[in-house]
């Protein structure tokens, strides 16, 4: 359970089998801080758009009638996270391991972004070869193999088999 | 009632080449099910882009064997690995992984196929039955009747669901807004398109759900290296004798009609049904049975309560357009893809993909409890395969599908994007669930209400004349006020504030059974249990 955020949670706060929350370290209270204060910026940037496309009237609703509503909602939720920052205890600590997220993300993007220029067989096998063994420890002897074999699987069902037209170099 | 388009239905379904579809929807479903950190939503959003080129009939009974796939594959590592696919499996994990200790994994995984077949089979059954009546009686709906039942859909996804409250309102709300992006369907103004051409026809729901429940359960799962958790255990094929089998029937019985009923309900069918009925066969089998200890009344129970819930949460989405959940919202989204548009009218004017659609879901479940018991050998397998292995090649799954969602890289990058955002969600405790639900009917709602402001020409009273929109209004009102009512009167009562019973509509909800944050039994002692590393699933 997550102390004393339990006043407002549902259900599926207790810990079950595998969930694991139970054990991760607890972020403080800056972060639902900036939780809120990220909530609140985002309906702030909203409304500000939607009183722009037009608020209109409750007879006659524009564009800008619902995103107006929705981002007020957004607004008033971020404030009340703000205002409650120092009563949930539901966010994880961030750890040295993030990193590893922030170097996996990089590598999607960056393997996505070559796949129009280089076709994706490349791209693709560099990604794995180096997710299983910069990130997942894997040696070179066993990424190397599995990488190639997984490419050419994939070549063979989405390309020859599903004629997906992904850009490809061979 | 006819049952001439249901027979009619069948046919097309058993076809060979239809038949072969299904169990290759299955196979893959478990296949990828069983991978930690992926549950059913995020298993079929992955799979989604395999029935893209195909007709619909067989592209939806493939669904439909992703589907039951994917829920056990959740079961089988709930067993083996004490790692719930989703929370209702993790009542499973309660008596399964004890089975398993004991050498009994093989009877666990057995028992839970053939419960999740008789859950399944009843729930869809009496969905045959009813859901031509519900649908009916909804085409009466109007504009008002429409926008008040998305509404409270979407608050009731997010009062039952993970976390705390005000962050689920916020994930809803940011799904809300997300649905308004792209062009006007009024008006035909383009809004928060930031000049991209790529977003004039708004975002796209399958990317969004690759990212948020796929990519983001992996990306979560690599910042938590293995080990420490739950030993991994075998299974043999040992099937349920008929002893196990008279032992099974009750609990199956029980189940069955709990989880149906339960399921109806937006948000946390499934979970709490498994709960209720792991209660009810916890309190009836007292004595020499061993709950906690192995007792295969706690898998059957609790396996034929949400399937069957599973199941029939299938009747909001099929009769009213409006998804329950987030896997129901993924397959909202799948069957949009198909040019299927779920709703009351689907079953009058297109009764063949209406019955295709239900028919589908009795050979997907009977699929799955022929092929159940003879994988379990290709589970283990796939369990003892490592992580940073399989990851990777997930990802690239996703990658590909993205893509040929429009042939381009932009739904690939929308993937990403959302992928950090989910993974930025479940660090900071936002659940996901209500954003998905809420960006999927956003447009849907919007549409409703302003259709509703045009027909009340601004005057919201007027709903007052309108008694099925006022019902559900006066629900909404009650769902979203009750809990604070009750804590406040509670806190002048000097009670602690955070009583579990005054968690509001969930546990209201349930009746008499325990309802969510009410089941002492198995979700305290799995709390004790937990392993140190396993990921939570969607």
């Amino acid at each position: 359970m997550t102390g004393a955020a339990d006043d407002t949670a549902g259900p599926g706060t207790e810990a079950v089998p595998g969930d694991g929350s139970d054990t991760a370290a607890r972020a403080g209270r800056v972060r639902h801080l900036v939780c809120g204060a990220a909530v609140a910026a985002l309906g702030a940037g909203a409304l500000v758009v939607a009183l722009d496309l037009g608020f209109g009237s409750l007879s006659q609703p524009g564009s800008g009638t619902w995103p107006s509503i929705v981002s007020t909602v957004l607004v008033v939720l971020g404030l009340f996270i703000m205002v409650r920052s120092g009563h949930y205890a539901d966010a994880e600590r961030l750890t040295k391991d993030g990193l590893r997220v922030a170097a996996a993300v990089a590598g999607i993007a960056g393997a996505a972004a070559l796949i129009p220029l280089i076709g994706f067989e490349i791209p693709s096998f560099v990604l794995l070869v180096a997710w299983m063994s910069a990130l997942g420890g894997e040696r070179l002897r066993l990424s190397v193999p599995l990488a190639a074999a997984a490419v050419a699987v994939f070549y063979a069902v989405f390309v020859s088999a599903l004629a997906v037209p992904l850009p490809r170099l061979f | 009632m006819d049952f001439t388009p249901v027979l009619e239905g069948f046919a097309v379904v058993f076809e060979p080449q239809n038949l072969l579809f299904c169990l290759l929807g299955v196979v893959v479903g478990m296949v990828i099910g069983v991978l930690p950190g992926l549950g059913p939503a995020a298993t079929i959003a992955i799979l989604l882009p395999l029935t893209y080129g195909m007709d619909a009939v067989p592209s939806i009974i493939m669904l439909a064997g992703i589907f039951y796939g994917a829920i056990y594959g959740g079961t089988v590592t709930a067993v083996l690995l004490k790692l719930p696919g989703e929370t209702s499996s993790a009542i499973t994990a309660l008596e399964g992984y004890p089975m398993a200790r004991k050498g009994e994994g093989g009877k666990a995984l057995g028992a839970g196929a053939i419960a999740s077949f008789a859950g399944g089979t009843v729930a869809i059954v009496v969905l045959t039955l009813i859901a031509p009546v519900i649908a009916d009686f909804a085409l009466a709906f109007g504009p008002p009747e429409y926008a008040a039942l998305t509404l409270l859909g979407i608050l009731l996804v997010a009062t039952i669901s993970n976390g705390t409250k005000s962050k689920a309102f916020a994930a809803a709300a940011a799904g809300l807004l997300l649905a308004t992006v792209g062009r006007d369907g009024f008006t035909g103004e383009l809004r928060y398109t930031a000049g991209s051409l790529e977003l004039t026809d708004g975002l796209q729901f399958v990317p969004i759900a690759m990212g948020v429940f796929g990519l983001a359960e992996i990306l979560y799962g690599l910042e938590r290296r293995r080990g420490g958790g739950a030993a991994l255990m075998t299974a043999d094929k040992i099937l349920p004798t008929r002893a196990d089998m008279k032992r099974m029937a009750g609990p199956i019985a029980r189940g069955g009609v709990l989880g149906f009923f339960l399921g109806l309900l937006p948000g946390g069918g499934a979970t709490v049904s498994a709960m209720a009925s792991y209660g009810i066969e916890k309190r009836l089998n007292k004595g020499p049975t061993r709950f906690g200890q192995g007792a295969i009344q706690g898998v059957a129970g609790p396996e034929t309560a949400n399937n069957a819930a599973a199941t029939s949460s299938f009747i909001p989405l099929l009769t009213l357009g409006i998804p329950a959940n987030a896997t129901m919202a993924v397959m909202f989204g799948a069957l949009l893809i198909q040019g299927i548009t779920p709703g009351p009218q689907l079953v009058a004017t297109d009764p063949d993909l209406f019955w295709g659609v239900v028919n589908s879901m009795y050979i997907g479940n009977l699929v799955l409890l022929v092929l159940a018991i003879p994988l379990i050998g290709v589970f283990v397998r796939i369990l003892h395969v490592r992580q940073s292995i399989l990851s990777p090649i997930v990802v690239l799954i996703v990658c590909i599908g993205a893509y040929t969602i429009g042939n381009r890289i932009f739904e690939v990058m929308v993937v990403v994007v959302f992928g950090v955002l989910g993974y930025l969600m479940k660090k900071n405790g936002f659940d996901p669930a209500p954003l998905i639900l809420a960006f999927v009917l956003g447009s849907l709602l919007e549409d409703n209400v302003r259709r509703s402001l045009l027909m009340f020409g601004g005057d919201a009273g007027q709903v007052a004349g309108r008694p099925i929109a006022l019902t559900l209004l006066v629900v909404f009102a009650v769902v979203l006020l009750a809990p604070i009512a009750l804590r406040i009167a509670r806190s002048r009562h000097g009670g602690p504030p955070g009583a579990p019973s005054a968690e509001g509509p969930g546990a209201a909800a349930t009746g008499p059974e325990p309802g969510p944050g009410q089941s002492p039994g198995p979700v305290e002692s799995s709390a004790r249990e937990a392993p140190a590393d396993g990921p939570s699933r969607t």
